[in-house]
């Protein structure tokens, strides 16, 4: 957060609704993830994998045209501001935007990258038998196929490092900075002290276009991405 | 005549320690080959499996992989002597229980054969349906097997 905490502040409204559904998904379908791949069961590991797809393809979506707060122009920022951030150098008489951090904002990135490229593998990967697959399998070759498989398992290690560092982040601001991060990701409110620009909401029909064009992919993908059929 | 007992005594001598050489020197070739024999199987799993997706599938396609199947699983069935395990010293899945268990291993690799014959002749029938089911069974009797006898990663 770049702007300061304060309780006495005034409620601001900080994440919206698909932030706040789209995090609390990914912390509920990591572990059934890895559950239902841990006990074999691959047809729920597929359909939490197009869920996923959905809420991934969503989160793009919403970074380019959702509420101020969720917006990538809005919070990936340069290594001059992420500098300056660590610094903890900020100017009190400008007001200041809310949201993701320099630094967070990259976490982000670099976390919602690793889950689209998590979904991409899974989509074409397969078994070692050859007998699971995901939607998009037959269009790569058994080798490709095969690869994915691996980078699968890769990405799926990189994942688990980097929310292992997310959280000790989390842990750092509630203990050391005393600035619980985990109460406005469950509310979406937030009090601050001082100037600061208010967020700017997206319109509910903003969201529903978005969820029916990411539930559309995810179910166009789930279904093997058919083609129109030239009679 | 006990000279020449003496001769096939020594020739037998010698043919033995030259195949027990030979059973040392290829258990790891014994595996690597066992191993591929799976890997045909894996392929040609995919290609039933791509077609199955398709509008339209080829009874062809799946039927030759079927019988594909057949003939890499029957050649890997027979590639498991005795000592060719975790013993080795060969990277390999195969579990102890498929020589301590013989009689169950013997059973479900009989039981995949007979499902891989099942599809190829269903594919021969040219029934979607029949095929998908056939297809589905023979999967089953995979994981049947290496449930019990392929080390899980």
């Amino acid at each position: 957060m770049i702007a300061p905490k304060g309780s006495d502040g005034p409620r601001v409204r900080l994440w919206d609704i698909g932030v706040r559904v789209t995090h609390g998904g990914f912390i509920i379908l990591l572990p059934a993830l890895w559950w239902s791949w841990k006990t074999g069961d691959m047809e729920w590991h597929k359909l939490f994998g197009i869920i996923m797809l959905g809420l991934v393809a969503f989160r793009i979506l919403w970074g380019l045209v959702g509420s101020s707060t969720a917006r990538f122009s809005r919070f990936v920022r340069g290594p001059a501001a992420i500098f300056a951030y660590l610094r903890g150098g900020t100017n009190d008489e400008q007001p200041l935007p809310v949201g993701h951090n320099p630094l967070g904002g990259w976490s982000v990135i670099v976390m919602l990258s690793l889950l689209g490229f998590q979904v991409a593998t899974g989509l074409i990967a397969q078994d070692v038998d050859g007998l699971e697959s995901g939607p998009l399998n037959h269009l790569v070759s058994y080798e490709t196929a095969d690869a994915a498989r691996a980078v699968h398992g890769l990405i799926f290690n990189i994942l688990l490092a980097l929310i292992a560092l997310h959280i000790c982040a989390i842990f750092y601001y509630t203990v050391v900075r005393r600035d619980s991060l985990i109460a406005p990701m469950i509310t979406g409110f937030r009090r601050f002290s001082g100037r600061i620009i208010e967020p700017v909401m997206a319109s509910p029909l903003r969201l529903i276009m978005c969820i029916t064009f990411a539930a559309a992919l995810a179910s166009w993908i789930s279904n093997g991405a058919p083609l129109p059929q030239g009679e | 005549m006990g000279k020449q007992k003496g001769y096939i005594a020594a020739a037998l001598m010698v043919c033995g320690t030259i195949s027990t050489v030979a059973i040392a020197a290829t258990t790891a070739e014994i595996i690597t080959t066992r191993q591929a024999h799976f890997k045909n199987i894996a392929k040609a799993n995919k290609a039933i499996a791509d077609e199955l997706k398709k509008p339209s599938p080829s009874m062809a396609i799946i039927r030759n992989n079927a019988g594909a199947i057949t003939a890499a699983g029957d050649r890997a069935f027979r590639a498991f002597p005795a000592g060719s395990g975790p013993e080795a010293g060969v990277k390999t899945e195969a579990l102890p229980a498929i020589w301590q268990r013989s009689a169950d291993f013997r059973t479900l690799s009989a039981r995949m054969l007979a499902a891989s014959r099942a599809l190829g002749t269903a594919a021969g029938q040219g029934n979607a349906d029949q095929v998908r089911a056939a297809s589905t069974a023979l999967g089953q009797s995979c994981k049947n097997c290496h449930s019990s006898f392929r080390a899980r990663k």
